[in-house]
């Protein structure tokens, strides 16, 4: 039988937790008083570098405009990394299945891959007659690599003994691809979706750049645009925020997502024993 | 001394089950892993494969379940137990064949890690597509053979290493097989654990009428366990002598401190330091 006080971790574990979970945060905060002590002090003008509180200021009074904003950036991002996870996945698995389609499919993924998006953004844009389509290519192109590149890797990755044993038992290849291959390359799959969440968001912004779409349908980076032109750099810094925002959001569903998946039996998911 | 050394003579006289004849393996950068290795392994046999490390008794035994192609040479099943009705070489489709009449346990587990327990000892009888009630009871008694009821439903992580070995010997055991075929299965294991699985393994060869052959590189373990001990010899690998264990079964653990105990394990000893000169 445990008493309550048996129960949980000892005192001085929690603290230690608590420190962990709070030092990051103390360091932001600290971080940016520094900022507004110091735009304060030397009187910098807030076109050129506003202090955190003005920005705080400005992403309440923009919010709703910037808010709608975001939306149309995040819906475009979270499709292209949909798409990224569905399509890099398939094709690597479709490259599993042999050699010679890996052989001649991979170059030209490495291709899409290292030719720069800024590059290629204003040809799609001209192709592609719908904006919304072609920023999401655009968001896809650099999204979909990483999975391609990492689901590859897994499903090459399974362990030679399990292999053998399948063979021994008379699995057919299907079997081996089913029960070993795919479970094998899942966590290699959420990795790499991990790095294409971050990318998908990137390229989305990029395109969204070179597009310069206004109007109704204005991503959050033709905002930032605006706001640069018209020296409204509070505003500027309020958008980069939520940005960074979403960004961080993107990562940690993703990274809550590998967690529910692999929890069971993952190096990656396993709660570290004291 | 025994009432009964019928059992050990039973398998003198049993017929032949397998046969190598000049088995040679060259792996493909050239390494000379067997050459010209000859044995015969009668049935109910329990025969160990002992050699120093890199001798080559892995290789052996791939070639063996036919999980490997043998350079020159031949691995012939003198029965339907290794390569199906056709009594052929066993070779990739021979190994195909073998599904059921052949098992193997791996020097490592290699287990699952994303299947638990019952899923991982089940693993064989899913890839043949037997149907879900009879695997379900086949895997429950194997498990209740290794002692293993309790921890059906835990992760392979969760075990400690005696125990892993010990999933890996059920799901060996699950399709009652009639030909085992162990790759130092307990090499990784403590003294204590070890002693335990080897007298967990000579009760299961004794009820299931196995044919066992046991890779080890521990003189003590193949003459505790063996009725015969092949003595390998390294570079190139091939069988160098072959010691015949003439102890009593059933074997227990009192016999290890017994003196013919020891003198078996000299003589082995002894082999094997030839084997190296
Ligand atoms: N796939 C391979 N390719 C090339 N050489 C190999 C391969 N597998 C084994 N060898 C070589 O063949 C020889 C025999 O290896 P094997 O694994 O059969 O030895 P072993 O007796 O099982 O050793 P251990 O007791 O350490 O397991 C070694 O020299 C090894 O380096
Ligand atoms: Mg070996």
């Amino acid at each position: 039988m445990k008493g309550p006080a048996e129960k949980g971790k000892p005192r001085g574990a929690t603290a230690a937790a608590a420190a962990a979970r709070l030092a990051p945060a103390l360091l932001g905060i600290a971080f940016l008083a520094g900022w507004e002590i110091l735009v304060r002090s030397a009187k910098i003008p807030v076109y050129v570098l506003p202090g955190p509180i003005v920005i705080l200021e400005t992403l309440w009074r923009d919010g709703p405009s910037l808010l709608a904003s975001l939306l149309v950036t995040l819906r475009i991002t979270l499709l292209a990394l949909l798409l990224a996870a569905v399509a890099g996945g398939a094709l690597a698995f479709l490259m599993a299945q042999s050699r010679l389609i890996e052989r001649s499919l991979f170059p030209y993924a490495v291709i899409l891959q290292v030719t720069p998006l800024v590059a290629i953004a204003p040809l799609i844009i001209i192709w592609v007659d719908n904006t919304f389509l072609s920023l999401l290519l655009c968001a896809w192109l650099v999204a979909f690599f990483p999975v391609v590149s990492n689901t590859t890797l897994g499903l090459k990755s399974a362990d030679r003994t399990l292999v053998d044993l399948f063979r021994l038992y008379g699995a057919s290849r299907w079997q081996v691809m089913l029960q070993l291959q795919l479970p094998t390359a899942l966590p290699y799959f959420l990795g790499g979706l991990r790095i294409s969440g971050g990318l998908a968001l990137i390229g989305a912004v990029v395109a969204e750049f070179v597009a310069g779409t206004g109007g109704t349908a204005a991503g959050l980076a033709f905002r930032i645009l605006e706001a640069g032109y018209r020296l409204e750099i509070p505003k500027l810094f309020a958008a980069l925020l939520l940005l960074a925002l979403a960004g961080i959001a993107i990562y940690a569903g993703l990274e809550r997502l590998s967690w529910l998946l692999l929890r069971r039996w993952h190096e990656s998911a396993l709660p570290r024993e004291r | 001394m025994s009432p009964e050394p019928a059992a050990a003579q039973g398998v003198a006289q049993a017929p032949a089950l397998l046969h190598l004849e000049g088995l040679a393996k060259i792996y493909s950068d050239g390494t000379r892993a067997l050459s010209a290795v000859n044995a015969d392994v009668r049935r109910g046999e329990l025969v160990s494969l002992l050699g120093p490390s890199g001798c080559g008794k892995s290789t052996l035994l791939r070639l063996i379940a036919g999980l490997d192609q043998a350079s020159a040479g031949k691995v012939r099943w003198l029965d339907d137990a290794g390569a199906g009705a056709a009594g052929g070489e066993a070779g990739a489709a021979g190994a195909a064949g073998t599904a059921g009449k052949l098992a193997f346990v791996f020097q490592e587990p290699a287990l699952l890690p994303w299947a638990n327990v019952f899923e991982n000892v089940r693993l064989p009888l899913k890839l043949a597509r037997r149907d879900r009630g009879s695997a379900d009871r086949a895997v429950a008694a194997a498990l209740a053979l290794v002692g293993l009821e309790d921890a059906r439903s835990a992760y392979p992580r969760t075990l400690s290493g005696g125990m892993r070995m010990r999933v890996s010997i059920a799901r060996a055991l699950v399709t009652e097989p009639s030909v085992l075929l162990l790759d130092e299965p307990f090499a990784a294991l403590d003294e204590i654990t070890r002693f335990k699985l080897n007298d967990d393994l000579l009760k299961l060869w004794h009820e299931r009428h196995l044919t066992v052959i046991f890779v080890t590189h521990s003189v003590f373990e193949a003459v505790y366990l063996s009725g015969r001990v092949l003595v390998m010899a390294a570079a190139p690998g091939r069988i160098v002598a072959e010691v015949p264990v003439a102890l009593p079964y059933p074997r227990e653990g009192t016999l290890r401190t017994e003196p013919a105990y020891g003198e078996r394990c000299r003589a082995v000893s002894r082999a094997l330091a030839e084997a190296a000169a």
